[in-house]
C-alpha cells in the first residue's frame, strides 16, 4: 500500500516536475513568472490528442508534435507579450500581467477550438498492470515516468555540457555579464522560452495520459501546481524544481489516500503558503539588498 | 421608458456598481504598490458569509452585508501579517493561491453546499418590494411598477454606498495616510527611512482592500439569488485585475473607469460573447505593451482638471492654496 | 555627543564590510566620511538608519541604543538620510515628497483626514508652509508642483535633502550629495550644508570631492576596506601617512 502510493506519487510528481521546469527555466533567464505556461501545457495535450486520434500517429510522434507546437507558442509568447515589455523598462509586475492576459486568451481560444467537454486518448496499452510484488505499475505509468525522467536527464546534460546550455546558465546568473561575455542574450531568451514551452507541452501530454482527460480548463490548476513547485524548489533553481515536483506529487497522492481527497487541489498552495509564511522571500531568496 | 427600465438593464447597472466597488478594492491595495490577486477570494468570503447569515440564521440583509465585509477583513488579518511581508512576485502568487484555497474550501464544505453553490439567497430588490407593499405601494407608483421601483431603490442604495467608497478613497489619497501609501508605492525602503511605518500601512491597505471586496461580494450575493465557487475563480481575480490595468491604478478614477468599461463591454460584445475572454486577454497584453499605467494617470487627471475647473484656474493665477486636482 | 558608534561591525556572508568602527558625532558638527570605493561608507549609513542591523557593536543616539530598531523609528528619533542613488517618490510632486518626509512629525489619523477636521486642516496648512520653506532653503521653491521624477538631476539631489530635513532630524546623513554636480552646483551645495549646520543640526557627509570635504568638515573619519584608518580634523588627516597611501595619495597624483 505504502509503496504503491509512493510509485503513484512519483509518477504524478514527475509530470509536475516537468511543468515546474518550464517555469524555472524562464524565471532563471528572465526573472519573470510566465503565467501562460499552464495554457501552453494544455495546448500541448490537445495537439497530441489530435495527432493520435485524427492522424493515427503513434504516441512518441504525437509527443514530438506537441513539443513542436509548444515551442511555436512559446515563440509567439516571447514576441508578443514579453519582448515588447523588455524594450520599455516597465515595472516588474508588467510581464506577470501580460502573461496572465495570454493565459486567458489561450484558454478561451481552446474552448472555442476544441469545445468545453473533456476528451481522452484512445486506450493504448490496454491498462495492463505490471506486478512487482511491493507495488503494481501500469504501462502508462512506466511511459510517463520514463519520458519525464528521461527528458529531465537530457535537459540537465544539455544545460551542463552544450554551448547553448552554458549560455543559458550564464544568462541566468547575470544577464548583463553574459552579454558582456559575448552571449547573444536575445537569442538565449527566445530559445529558453521555446524550450520551456516545448517541455510544458510534453508535460501536458503526460498529464493528459495520466488522468486520461484533456480539457481546455486543465491549464489553470496544473499551472498553479507548477507555480507552487517553482516556489517550493526555489525560483530559478532547476534541481529544486525537479525535487519539488516529486514532493508535491507524493504529498498529493498521500492526501488523497488518507482521506482528504477533495482538498487535493489545495494541497499545493497549502504547502507554499505555509512555506512563504515561514520565509517570505522564498526558500532560496535573499532578504533584499539594502539602501544605496 | 419601460424598455429602459427592464429588469435586465437594471441588473446590469447594479453590476456596474458592484464591479466599481471591486475596482476600488484593488485600487486600495495597489495604492501601496502591493499586487494582491486575492480579491476574488475575499469577495467569495463576503458573499458566502452574508448569504449564509441570511439563509441559515435569518439575519437581515442590511446587517449581513457589512458582516460579509468584516469576515473578509478577519481572514485578511490571518493571512495579512505574513503576506504583506512578501516581496512583489511572491505576494501576487501567494494571494492567487489564497483565492484558490478559498475556492476549494467552498467547493468541499457542507455548509456552502459544495459545487452546487447556494441558491435562493434573499434578494435586495425582492426585500425592498415586500417593504413597499407593506407601505401600500404594492401596485407601484405612477408609471413605475413595484418591481421597477424596488430595483431603482436598490440601485440608489448601491450608488450611495459606491459614492461613500469613492469619497473615502479620494479623501484618503489626499490625506497624510495617502501620502504614506504613495511613498511606499514609489519606493518602499526610501519611505521607511523617511519615517513611514511601511509594514503598518501595507497591512492597513490590505485590510481595506479585503473589506471592500468582501462588501462587494456580499452585495453581489443579494443581487443574484445564487452564488457558487466558480463565481470567484481565477477568472474573477483576473477580471478585477483588469479593472485596474485598463483604467489605471494611480488614481481612484482609473479602476472605476476600468470596471465601467469592462462591465458594459460584454453587453456590447454580446454577438461575439464566446470571444470575451480572448478580448480580455488581448487587452491585458496590449495595455502592458503600450500604456502600462492604464488609461487614466495623474497627468491625465491634472490636465482634465486644469481644463474644466475654473476654480483651480483662478487659484493657480493668484497662487492661493493648491488646486485639489491632484491624485 | 548625539550619535555614537561603538565597535560596530557588519559582515555580508564572508565579507567584512565594516569592522570595529567607533566614532562620535557631536551636536551641530559636520563630520565627513571618506574612503575609496567599497570602503563601507554607505554600509555605515545603512547601519545607522536601521536598514541593516550591525553584526556586532552598538549604535547610540542620545545615549539610547538604536540597533535593532526599525528605520522609521530611528528617523522618528531624529536621524534622517539621503541616498547615494537618488530615491525620490517619483510620481508625486516635489512638495508632496517633502510633506511625505514629514510624516512622522504630524499626527492626523485616517478619520481626521476623511472629515478634514479643523485640526487636520490646520496641520496640513502648516505642513505645506513648512514644506515650502524647506524647498526654498534648498533652492527649488519654484518647482513645488513638478513631479519629482521629472526634475533635473541636481534638483533631485536637493529635493532629497529637503525631504530628509522635513523629518526634523538632529543628525542628517548625506550620501554623496555632490555626485554628478558641476563645480558651481557643488559650490551651492557647500553653502546649503553650512545652512543646515546653522539650523543646529549635525551633518554626516560622504563625499569623494576632497576639496569640499577639507573645507567643509569639522572632522573627518577615514575608512579603508571596512576599517577606520584615521580620524581627526582635516589638517590632521591630511598629514596621516596611512591616509595618504590609501586614499589621498592616489587622488593628488
Ligand atoms: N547588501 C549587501 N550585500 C552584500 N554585500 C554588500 C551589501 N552592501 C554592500 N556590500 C559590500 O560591502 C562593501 C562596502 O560597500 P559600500 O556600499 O558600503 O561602499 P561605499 O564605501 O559606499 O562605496 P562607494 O564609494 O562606491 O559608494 C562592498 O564590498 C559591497 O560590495
Ligand atoms: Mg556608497
Amino acid at each position: 500500500m505504502l509503496w504503491q502510493q509512493v510509485v503513484n506519487g512519483l509518477t504524478l510528481g514527475s509530470t509536475y516536475a516537468l511543468i515546474a521546469l518550464g517555469y524555472t527555466l524562464i524565471f532563471g533567464v528572465l526573472n519573470i513568472v510566465n503565467m501562460a505556461h499552464g495554457e501552453i501545457f494544455m495546448f500541448g495535450a490537445f495537439v497530441a490528442l489530435m495527432l493520435v486520434t485524427t492522424f493515427k500517429v503513434n504516441l512518441l510522434v504525437a509527443m514530438a508534435g506537441a513539443a513542436l507546437a509548444g515551442a511555436v507558442l512559446g515563440y509567439l509568447l516571447e514576441v508578443t507579450a514579453l519582448r515588447p515589455l523588455r524594450k520599455r523598462a516597465v515595472s516588474h509586475m508588467a510581464p506577470l500581467i501580460s502573461t496572465i492576459g495570454v493565459s486567458i486568451f489561450l484558454e478561451s481560444l481552446a474552448l472555442n477550438l476544441f469545445g468545453a467537454q473533456s476528451q481522452s486518448f484512445p486506450p493504448m496499452f490496454s491498462g495492463k498492470l505490471l506486478d512487482f510484488g511491493l507495488f503494481q505499475i501500469s504501462v502508462i505509468q512506466v511511459v510517463i515516468l520514463a519520458i519525464s525522467v528521461g527528458l529531465m536527464l537530457v535537459l540537465k546534460f544539455w544545460l551542463d555540457r552544450t554551448k547553448m546550455g552554458k549560455s543559458i546558465r550564464a544568462t541566468s546568473e547575470n544577464i548583463d555579464t553574459a552579454a558582456i561575455l559575448g552571449v547573444n542574450t536575445q537569442r538565449v531568451i527566445t530559445i529558453t522560452v521555446m524550450l520551456a514551452s516545448g517541455l510544458g507541452a510534453v508535460a501536458g501530454v503526460l498529464v493528459g495520459l495520466a488522468f486520461n482527460a484533456v480539457e481546455p480548463t486543465m491549464g489553470i490548476p496544473m499551472g498553479f501546481k507548477g507555480l507552487a513547485v517553482l516556489i517550493l524548489g526555489g525560483l530559478g533553481n532547476i534541481t529544486g524544481a525537479m525535487v519539488g515536483g516529486l514532493l508535491l506529487g507524493i504529498a498529493e497522492v498521500f492526501s488523497v489516500a488518507y482521506g482528504a481527497s477533495s482538498y487535493r487541489e489545495a494541497v499545493a498552495f497549502g504547502l507554499i503558503m505555509v512555506l512563504l509564511f515561514l520565509r517570505p522571500q522564498g526558500l532560496f531568496g535573499s532578504p533584499g539588498n539594502g539602501g544605496r | 421608458m419601460d424598455s429602459l427600465l427592464n429588469p435586465y438593464y437594471l441588473q446590469i447597472v447594479m453590476f456596474v456598481m458592484i464591479n466599481a466597488m471591486l475596482g476600488i478594492s484593488i485600487y486600495l491595495t495597489l495604492a501601496t504598490g502591493q499586487l494582491s490577486l486575492g480579491n476574488a477570494g475575499f469577495m467569495s468570503v463576503g458573499a458566502y458569509t452574508s448569504a449564509l447569515l441570511t439563509l441559515k440564521v435569518g439575519v437581515p440583509i442590511f446587517l449581513a452585508v457589512p458582516a460579509g465585509g468584516i469576515a473578509a477583513c478577519l481572514l485578511a488579518a490571518v493571512i495579512g501579517v505574513p503576506t504583506t511581508r512578501m516581496q512583489g512576485l511572491y505576494l501576487a502568487i501567494a494571494t492567487l493561491g489564497f483565492g484558490e484555497v478559498v475556492r476549494v474550501v467552498a467547493l468541499n464544505l457542507k455548509v456552502t453546499n459544495g459545487a452546487l453553490g447556494l441558491s435562493g439567497i434573499p434578494s435586495m430588490s425582492v426585500m425592498t418590494g415586500k417593504g413597499l407593499s407593506e407601505l401600500g405601494l404594492g401596485s407601484g407608483v405612477g408609471i413605475l411598477s413595484a418591481q421597477q421601483l424596488s430595483n431603482i431603490i436598490v440601485i440608489v442604495v448601491l450608488a450611495l454606498m459606491l459614492a461613500c467608497l469613492v469619497f473615502f478613497a479620494l479623501r484618503l489619497s489626499k490625506s497624510r495616510m495617502g501620502r504614506a501609501f504613495a511613498a511606499i508605492k514609489a519606493d518602499e525602503q526610501a519611505a521607511e527611512v523617511s519615517g513611514i511605518n511601511t509594514t503598518y500601512y501595507k497591512l492597513v491597505a490590505f485590510f481595506m482592500g479585503a473589506f471592500v471586496a468582501g462588501l462587494a461580494g456580499a452585495l453581489a450575493a443579494h443581487i443574484t439569488f445564487y452564488i457558487g465557487p466558480q463565481d470567484f475563480s481565477y477568472h474573477k481575480a483576473v477580471e478585477i485585475l483588469l479593472f485596474a490595468v485598463l483604467g489605471g491604478s494611480n488614481v481612484v478614477w482609473g479602476p472605476l473607469l476600468g470596471s465601467f468599461i469592462l462591465t458594459l463591454l460584454p453587453e456590447v460584445l454580446r454577438p461575439v460573447a464566446e470571444f470575451r475572454e480572448m478580448i480580455y486577454g488581448a487587452i491585458l497584453v496590449i495595455m502592458m505593451t503600450f500604456r502600462p499605467e492604464g488609461l487614466l494617470k495623474e497627468g491625465t487627471i491634472r490636465f482634465l482638471w486644469a481644463k474644466f475647473n475654473w476654480r483651480a484656474k483662478a487659484e493657480d493665477d493668484n497662487s492661493q492654496p493648491e488646486p485639489e486636482g491632484g491624485r | 555627543m548625539i550619535l555614537a558608534l561603538e565597535n560596530v561591525s557588519k559582515n555580508f556572508g564572508g565579507l567584512a564590510a565594516l569592522s570595529d568602527i567607533s566614532f562620535n558625532v557631536n551636536a551641530g558638527e559636520i563630520v565627513g566620511v571618506i574612503g575609496p570605493n567599497g570602503a563601507g561608507k554607505t554600509t555605515l549609513f545603512n547601519l545607522i538608519t536601521g536598514v541593516f542591523s550591525p553584526s556586532s557593536g552598538t549604535i547610540r543616539y542620545r545615549d539610547k541604543a538604536v540597533n535593532g530598531l526599525k528605520p522609521h523609528k530611528i528617523t522618528e528619533l531624529g536621524v534622517a538620510r539621503t541616498f547615494q542613488n537618488i530615491r525620490l517618490f517619483g510620481h508625486i510632486s516635489a512638495l508632496e515628497n517633502v510633506m511625505a518626509g514629514a510624516h512622522c512629525r504630524i499626527k492626523a489619523n485616517l478619520w481626521q483626514g476623511l472629515w478634514r477636521t479643523k485640526v487636520e486642516r490646520k496641520e496640513e496648512r502648516e505642513l505645506r508652509q513648512k514644506a515650502k520653506t524647506l524647498l526654498q532653503l534648498v533652492g527649488i521653491a519654484d518647482e513645488e508642483n513638478t513631479l519629482a521624477a521629472s526634475l533635473p538631476y541636481g534638483k533631485q539631489r536637493r529635493l532629497e535633502i529637503a525631504r530628509a530635513l522635513a523629518a526634523e532630524p538632529e543628525v542628517v546623513l548625506l550620501d554623496e550629495p555632490a555626485a554628478g554636480m558641476n563645480e558651481s552646483e557643488t559650490e551651492d551645495l557647500h553653502g546649503l550644508i553650512k545652512e543646515i549646520q546653522k539650523l543646529g543640526k549635525a551633518v554626516v557627509l560622504i563625499e569623494h570631492d576632497m576639496n569640499l570635504m577639507m573645507n567643509l568638515c569639522d572632522r573627518l573619519v577615514v575608512l579603508n576596506f571596512g576599517k577606520k584608518i584615521s580620524e581627526g580634523t582635516p589638517d590632521v588627516v591630511r598629514e596621516n601617512a596611512e591616509v595618504i597611501e590609501a586614499y589621498l595619495g592616489k587622488e593628488e597624483e
